[in-house]
């Protein structure tokens, strides 16, 4: 009986994902780092008054992401109306230094 | 952020390999299978720790690189602090860190250690985690995925590779 279960329940292979010796993702879904196109970014400021934590600042064109702050809750995403911003599924973004999580998009 | 990638995924098949085999090697040399991590939950919502549970699991397996998690400070090399650092855990943070042997790294995990995240500029809490110890890492997220803990580690490894002399 056991035997039985076994061919029908355990699976053969190895689950572990094989992560920093090869390249390995998330989903396309996964909430990652955002990326603006300042290309068809409008200037409306839609997005910095709907941030939660305010991670989005725009002056004279140059827009800052602070990764530090953000929470990748994909706000600024969904009330973009030019569709400027998209939500990549990229999770490699540790850094040693601060000022490296201060993103600029021109 | 895309330079912070440890294999450039545009390469060939060869040189992902090629690098692969460099970046185990390394692994191998500086961790030597042994890096205890001491994770200090000061006033967060529990995400991380859900994250640092998840590291264990068979996906994601911490324990070929010989990451674990122990029990003391005193047992540990990396003191992993999540949360954005409130009143009532300043003093066991700092009491944390002392106690933890040299050399030591101090990784500063999810948004709201490295700047108070959601909870910024509140009263009860210290803004962030290098407001009060120096941070040797930044990992953003909220919460960081377990992958992106991994990635984080080896972003560390030069650092490691400077404090820890072997011949």
């Amino acid at each position: 009986m056991f035997k039985a279960i076994k061919l029908m329940r355990v699976k053969k292979g190895i689950l572990t994902s094989p992560y920093p010796v090869e390249p390995d993702s998330y989903g396309p879904s996964f909430k990652g780092q955002p990326i603006v196109d300042m290309k068809k970014c409008t200037q409306c400021r839609e997005c910095v008054k709907n941030c939660p934590t305010s991670a989005i600042q725009i002056d004279n064109k140059r827009l800052t992401f602070d990764l530090g702050l953000c929470i990748y809750c994909g706000e600024c995403a969904k009330v973009c109306s030019p569709k400027a911003i998209t939500i990549t599924p990229n999770f490699e973004l540790s850094t040693k230094d601060k000022n490296h999580l201060q993103v600029v998009f021109e | 952020m895309s330079d912070n990638s440890l294999i450039n995924q545009n390469t060939t098949a060869d040189e992902i390999n090629k690098a692969g085999n460099e970046l185990k090697k390394k692994i191998d040399l500086v961790i030597g299978r042994s890096l205890g991590i001491r994770q200090v939950d000061a006033g967060s919502c529990n995400a991380c720790e859900w994250e640092v549970n998840a590291l264990a699991y068979p996906f994601n397996d911490m324990e070929r690189f010989g990451l674990h998690v122990v029990a003391s400070p005193r047992h540990a090399d990396i003191v992993l602090v999540s949360g954005p650092i409130t009143r009532n855990m300043l003093r066991g943070l700092h009491q944390t860190v002392i106690a933890t042997p040299d050399p030591k790294w101090i990784v500063a995990m999810g948004s709201c250690a490295i700047s108070g995240g959601i909870f910024k500029d509140s009263y009860a809490v210290e803004n962030g985690c290098d407001n009060i110890i120096p941070v040797d890492l930044y990992i953003p997220g909220c919460p960081p995925s377990p992958l992106a803990m991994i990635q984080g580690i080896m972003v560390l490894l030069d650092k490691m590779e400077e404090k820890i002399i072997r011949k």
